[in-house]
């Protein structure tokens, strides 16, 4: 039953890839994808769903929790799937096929797609798969996504650097403000607020 | 269709590190040069303080040559190659890789230039490790020592001086060998963490110290000092306080209307007549292919291309590729054991932050031939450097030392705590060269242009995984007494691509066994020079680039000294 109606939600995802907003109207890809208009308008790169499974990945691991905001008030999943169509575009395949097989898993473990299950079968999810040189691949983009300066997409509202007490950007450091006892206050800014750098052309960033 | 250029005196492939050092005394003496560079100028305003840019998407964002010539690696003749690296070691721009490495600028200490001799002396001569080729430099750290002195001057190098004339100063590195005068410029500061390690390292019985680096800790040269602020790492500095040869000798020699720069030049071969000298460099821009006729040539790039365009300048006087009739090209090749390190928790944040890699707690006790080695099994040692630097992407991909998984609600609250409480130490440990470790062509893997790349075969002997883990003990010692928590030792790695590559155009009086002379000139070529690391025969236990920038001061210098005779001969 479950498993027809994954197949089911899958087939209009597909449509929906194609035709943009038809996906708005999706009911439970609301519930799925906090704040889900602009995310999935935004979708540069992946199909709406595999983008739904790599958002509900980078959730996993980075959890939003009592330790506060986590991947996904950072936007590490956009920040993945803008980089994509860049940087990282050279691993756009292993993209579509690890998320595919991801969602296989879920399938064949709990008879839905990734995206639908609860976090405890998630985690099992994931767990079977993090010895997979795809694991370690989102693992480390998802890390990317949630502590990059925020030009590229990820880190947003600097939710990442104040999780792990990066005091942030500044151009000048006092020897006061290397000492033990002071950190420095954050700056929340990125580095391109000075305006004294050249702003890199992000999403032709190849290298 | 090919564009013969006017003849100059000398032309430099790579203005570099080391091409870029070269220029000013040649340039200085009335000799016109001709410096080719891979790469474009660069300037403040590309060095962002950007992780992502600087350390996870090759720096900066310009697709460059190197990009396309990372070389292979296999650890051995008959394994297969090894994944070949994404990010190439080093950078393409007028300056180089000394735009963005970190600066720290060593000399060598004694026993450097003498390991067969001192250690034959000491120990007997059955400690030199078996297959090991190495032999004594031509030259000892005397003779080096003026070079040294005259280019710390010119890229301003800071640093505490620990023996000036024999005068021994607690202070510097007490190890180290006679230097003639105080480093220009006062040492990077330390934090409170640093005096702590430092503190912990003197409890030791240790005698902790300011590294040195080409970095201005005052206004030097018209540039201001270091502003502490990271990213350091594989960035460019936005005040030009460190002394990349972009911002030094470079301009300097500029300023003598002798130096003809042409950027985004890639050299494709170096030409000869039939009597084996060099008549110049083949190099194309844009579609279109260049001669550049010079009376001297001198190769500038790093050790893997100078290695590669050697090999793929063959003519009917070196068919084997230039200056390889000896077949000494690529041998004795040898990068840092620099994996290997240690990383250690503690129970309070570090304020680590900011800062930079050559902002850091020396430690050379344990480095070279400076402890006695009869009661151990191995030769050499390892420099231990703690310096200040974290990057946030870098800090939250941390070791959880086995106390939380690698991701989930456990993994963030650890990080959570954690990200500012960990250090990595960095320890450079004698390599040596040995007879099965090498440079070649790649038969497979070419360039965009069909050459093919540089292939690496290489790996660790028995000597340096001793003296490894021998460094690692003491670094845990350090980390202990320092009051860390958790040490866990990291793998060696593999000697694949490295930013600290040597060999494969050693120097050496003898050129059955060496490609260059103890003047850095060909053997077998007398107008061809070689600048970089290449020259090396031995690794010492610090970064390599001050040595390579002193041995390219000391071949322009002797170049002028003989211009006659080798450009004319």
């Amino acid at each position: 039953m479950s498993r027809r109606g994954g197949v089911s939600r899958r087939e209009v995802l597909k449509r929906a890839g194609v035709a943009g907003t038809a996906i708005l109207a999706l009911p439970d890809l609301g519930r799925v994808l906090p704040g889900t208009t602009d995310v999935v308008a935004q979708t540069r790169t992946l199909t709406a769903e595999a983008f739904a499974t790599l958002h509900a990945v980078c959730a996993r691991l980075i959890p939003t929790d009592e330790n506060g905001p986590g991947a996904t008030e950072a936007h590490a999943a956009e920040y993945i799937d803008r980089a994509l169509s860049g940087a990282l575009a050279a691993g756009r395949n292993n993209y579509k096929q690890g998320l595919a097989a991801i969602d296989r898993a879920a399938q064949q473990t709990f008879g839905a797609g990734f995206a639908k299950l609860a976090p405890p079968q998630q985690d099992a999810v994931l767990r079977a798969l993090q010895e997979t040189p795809f694991f370690t691949l989102v693992r480390g983009h998802t890390l990317q996504g949630t502590f990059c300066d925020p030009i590229y997409g990820g880190n947003a509202n600097f939710v990442g650097w104040d999780l792990i007490g990066y005091p942030g950007v500044r151009l000048s450091v006092s020897a006061a403000e290397q000492n033990l006892s002071t950190p420095p206050a954050p700056t929340h800014t990125s580095a391109y607020d000075s305006g004294m750098f050249e702003k890199i052309r992000i999403d032709d960033d190849q290298s | 269709m090919t564009t013969s250029l006017k003849k100059t005196d000398v032309v430099v492939i790579g203005l570099g590190a080391t091409g870029g050092v070269a220029a000013l005394p040649l340039t200085q003496a009335g000799i016109e040069v001709v410096g080719l560079e891979a790469g474009t100028w660069l300037q403040t305003r590309d060095f962002a303080p950007d992780e992502i840019r600087n350390n996870f998407r090759a720096w900066p964002h310009a697709v460059q040559k190197t990009h396309r010539e990372i070389p292979t690696h296999r650890p051995h003749a008959s394994a297969p190659s090894s994944p070949r690296l994404t990010i190439p070691p080093m950078l393409n721009a007028v300056g180089g890789t000394s735009l963005h490495y970190w600066a720290q600028s060593w000399r060598l200490n004694p026993w450097d230039f003498r390991v067969v001799t001192e250690t034959a002396r000491r120990y007997g001569v059955s400690r030199i490790p078996k297959g090991s080729t190495v032999e004594d430099w031509p030259i000892a750290l005397t003779d080096l020592e003026p070079d040294y002195d005259a280019v710390e001057r010119e890229l301003g190098v800071s640093g505490k001086a620990g023996n000036i004339a024999g005068t021994i100063d607690a202070r510097g590195n007490v190890f180290e060998g006679p230097r003639a005068r105080e480093y220009p410029m006062a040492p990077l500061r330390w934090s409170e963490w640093h005096e702590r390690m430092a503190s912990a390292a003197r409890g030791l019985g240790w005698h902790p110290f300011p590294g040195p680096a080409a970095i201005n800790t005052t206004g030097y040269d018209n540039r201001p000092g270091c502003l502490y602020h990271g990213y350091c790492n594989r960035g460019g500095c936005h005040v030009n306080a460190k002394g990349s040869t972009a911002v030094t000798t470079i301009p300097k020699a500029q300023k003598t209307g002798r130096l003809t720069i042409v950027t985004q030049a890639h050299v494709t071969s170096i030409d000869t007549d039939r009597s084996g000298r060099v008549t110049g460099v083949t190099f194309v821009k844009g579609r279109e292919r260049f001669v550049q006729p010079a009376s001297v040539v001198l190769l500038a790039t790093y050790t893997y291309e100078n290695v590669r365009m050697l090999l793929l300048s063959r003519s009917k006087a070196f068919p084997r590729g230039l200056s390889n009739n000896h077949g000494q090209v690529g041998r004795h090749y040898l990068t840092h054991a620099t994996g290997g390190g240690v990383t250690a928790l503690f129970p309070m944040n570090l304020n680590n932050w900011y800062g930079l890699p050559a902002q850091g707690v020396a430690v050379d006790n344990w480095a070279d031939d400076n402890f006695d080695h009869g009661g151990f099994d191995f030769i050499g040692g390892g420099n231990l450097f703690l310096y200040s630097d974290r990057r946030p992407i870098q800090a939250a991909g941390m070791a959880t030392f086995g106390r939380v998984p690698s991701w989930g609600s456990e993994w963030k609250a650890f990080v959570k705590t954690n990200a500012d409480r960990w250090h990595g130490a960095y320890m450079q440990k004698t390599t040596l060269p040995y007879e099965d470790n090498y440079l070649d062509l790649d038969p497979v893997v070419k360039d965009p242009l069909g050459q093919p790349v540089c292939r690496i075969t290489a790996d660790f002997k028995e000597n340096e995984r001793k003296a490894a883990a021998f460094c690692q003990d003491k670094m845990e010692q350090w980390y202990r007494a320092a009051g860390a928590i958790e040490v866990v030792r990291n793998p060696l790695g593999t000697m694949g691509p490295s930013t600290h590559a040597y060999g494969g155009t050693r120097m050496g009086r003898n050129p059955e066994t060496n490609v260059v002379n103890e003047w850095g000139f060909s053997h077998e070529v007398a107008n061809l020079g070689i600048l970089g690391a290449s020259v090396m025969g031995t690794s010492g236990a610090r970064n390599p680039t001050l040595t390579a920038q002193a041995l390219a001061w000391r071949t322009a210098r002797h170049l002028v000294q003989q211009w006659k005779a080798i450009a004319t001969s």
